[in-house]
């Protein structure tokens, strides 16, 4: 654990409850963990903190996932992070809306424990 | 045969004709032989007889000809008749039909038009200029292919094919229900199934392509706020269970909380309670999709043993719970192309009620045999069973069986009719034998390769 000291990620969700234990979770590990309530902000944060990973929810207000990964394509550093999307829509079409605009993982949140969150972070640090 | 005797009777005719005139001629010969020859009494009786048979012969000859074209021209002129009474009934007949389809063309709900291979609209009925929102002096003259303004391929791929489209129709393909989009004249798009039906080509016909047109702008419409619905309820109901189920979770798992023995019991009974919550969320979420239709399934190169294994995973517990002995079988393993998804959750609730029904230290067998053509899944149990007459309402929606009732109030009824369901759809079938107080077997039987793959 002792190296993974130097990570962090960024959580960016519009919902509070989610993101501060999810957040808590990273910092056991750990893990920084910098959180955003939407897009906007998450923007924002990502710029300023550099976070080696970002986790982005879809459905936000002010600027939603998608929006997000626009603005991170027409950006140099934000290009090369990878993007984990986590989220709780399973359509067809939201999985390849988000494959199609460059993100790298695609996680539905209820499906997920907490664990397994923080292992495929984990492993996009590695 | 009727005409050879025919024949034959004019024959006999002639033959007694001619021995009548003959008879008739030799009684009044002298008044002939001179009315003919200017001499009463030629010269010798075997003369006047020659000359008599000739002369009968002349005129039985003659008046047969003139029977003969007797009746050939008066035949013809009865002929000639019928036929004109029998054209103009059908005149009357064509004339009544052809008033009666145009009537048809003219206020038939589907919008109808004839289109020339440049695809400029002719005679366009009534459904088409509601559907356009114009007369028809300007319908009349606008070519069908500006104003589509987007054409799906066959595969459902959105994109503008109008030109392929215009092709295939001036080769005399066939088109049936292609889903476009296309501007009309009261600035609104409209989705349409169009059909076009064409005659050949070397046809006298200037317009040889009869066009339909379906609008489900409607449908498209409603669809699409189900859809919306949809994606907002299943939004709405899985942001709550996902706190629940991470904040449970954390407590639970976190080596930072020390939680005495009665709290982590009572928070692990809120942390499955929730997920049987995500679960049937899940489970209506794809009902209602099945049900608008909307679940496409996705093909891939599919071998069943490793989802299996995932599945026994997942309902290890239960089986540790319950002593059941899971027996696994697959022959030969192999693969399928067909959606891996949709035959989890199939296969998952063959398990499922197979270990939920059969007593403690029952038995499950699950085999996989697959063939050149398809695969077989069976489900084996020896548990309760299926009640005899309430197996053919296996597959309904809702249903469960009186015995399961009384063994678990945890169920759906959801589980046989969404496997059903996705087999279904992936071009399979599923089958069952089930013999209450003895176990119940189920097939599902899948094709190599799926239609749709």
């Amino acid at each position: 654990m002792q190296e993974s000291k130097a990570f962090s990620v960024l959580i960016v969700d519009d919902e509070d409850a989610l993101t501060s234990v999810l957040a808590r979770k990273f910092t056991d590990e750990g893990i920084t963990a910098y959180t955003a309530e939407n897009g906007k902000v998450g923007l924002e944060v990502a710029f300023e903190k550099h976070p080696d990973v970002i986790l982005l929810d879809i459905m936000m207000p002010e600027m939603d996932g998608f929006d997000v990964m626009k603005a991170l394509q027409d950006d140099e550093w934000g290009r090369g992070v990878p993007v984990i999307l986590l989220t709780n829509s399973s359509s067809i079409d939201t999985v390849a809306k988000a494959v199609s605009s460059g993100m790298s993982e695609f996680l539905v949140k209820t499906e997920m424990k907490l664990d397994q969150v923080v292992d495929h972070v984990k492993n996009r640090l590695s | 045969m009727e005409e050879k005797s025919g024949v034959r009777e004019l024959g006999v005719a002639a033959i007694v004709f001619l021995v009548g005139t003959a008879f008739v001629l030799w009684l009044v010969r002298e008044q002939v032989f001179l009315l003919v020859l200017g001499n009463p009494i030629l010269s010798g009786p075997g003369v006047q007889v020659g000359a008599v048979l000739l002369f009968a012969f002349l005129v039985t000859l003659l008046t047969l000809v003139l029977l003969v074209l007797y009746v050939q021209f008066g035949m013809e002129a009865q002929i000639r008749h019928a036929v004109r009474v029998r054209v103009e009934e059908r005149a009357a007949e064509m004339s009544i039909f052809t008033r009666r389809w145009q009537l048809m063309y003219d206020n038939s709900p589907v919008p109808y038009f004839m289109m020339d291979d440049a695809g400029t609209i002719h005679n366009p009925n009534k459904a088409t200029l509601r559907f356009f929102g114009a007369t028809e002096s300007v319908i009349a003259n606008t070519k069908l292919y500006d104003l589509l303004t987007q054409v799906d391929s066959v595969n459902g791929e959105k994109g503008s094919n109008v030109s392929l489209l215009a092709e295939k129709v001036n080769r005399g393909i066939q088109i049936g229900d292609q889903e476009v989009a296309l501007n009309t004249y009261g600035n609104t798009q409209r989705i349409a199934l169009l059909s076009v039906f064409s005659l050949a080509d070397d046809s006298l016909i200037e317009f040889r392509h009869l066009v339909a047109l379906q609008d489900v702008t409607k449908d498209r419409e409603a669809e699409a706020v189900k859809s919306d619905f949809l994606l907002l309820a299943s939004h709405q109901l899985r942001t709550p269970t996902t706190t629940i189920k991470w904040y449970a979770d954390y407590l639970l798992e976190s080596d930072a909380v020390t939680l005495d023995t009665t709290v982590r019991e009572y928070l692990g009974e809120i942390y499955t309670a929730n997920e049987r919550m995500t679960d049937l969320v899940r489970t209506l979420l794809t009902v209602s999709r099945i049900e608008m239709g909307t679940l496409e399934p996705e093909y891939t190169r599919v071998a069943f043993g490793p989802v299996i294994d995932d599945i026994l995973d997942e309902l290890a517990p239960d089986i540790a719970k319950k002593h059941t002995q899971v027996h696994k079988n697959i022959v030969h393993e192999g693969f399928v192309y067909t959606d891996q998804v949709m035959m989890r959750i199939a296969i998952h609730n063959l398990l499922t009620n197979a270990i939920k029904y059969t007593p403690h230290n029952g038995s499950v067998e699950i085999h996989v045999r697959y063939t050149p053509e398809n695969c077989e899944i069976v489900v084996k149990d020896n548990g309760y069973g299926i009640p005899a007459h309430e197996q053919e309402r296996v597959f309904t929606k809702l249903f469960r069986a009186s015995n399961a009732k009384k063994i678990s109030t945890n169920g759906t009824g959801l589980g046989l009719y969404l496997t059903k369901s996705f087999v279904d759809k992936l071009g399979g079938t599923v089958t069952f034998e089930s013999l209450e107080g003895k176990g119940t077997i189920f097939t599902i039987t899948v094709p190599h390769i799926a239609p749709g793959a």
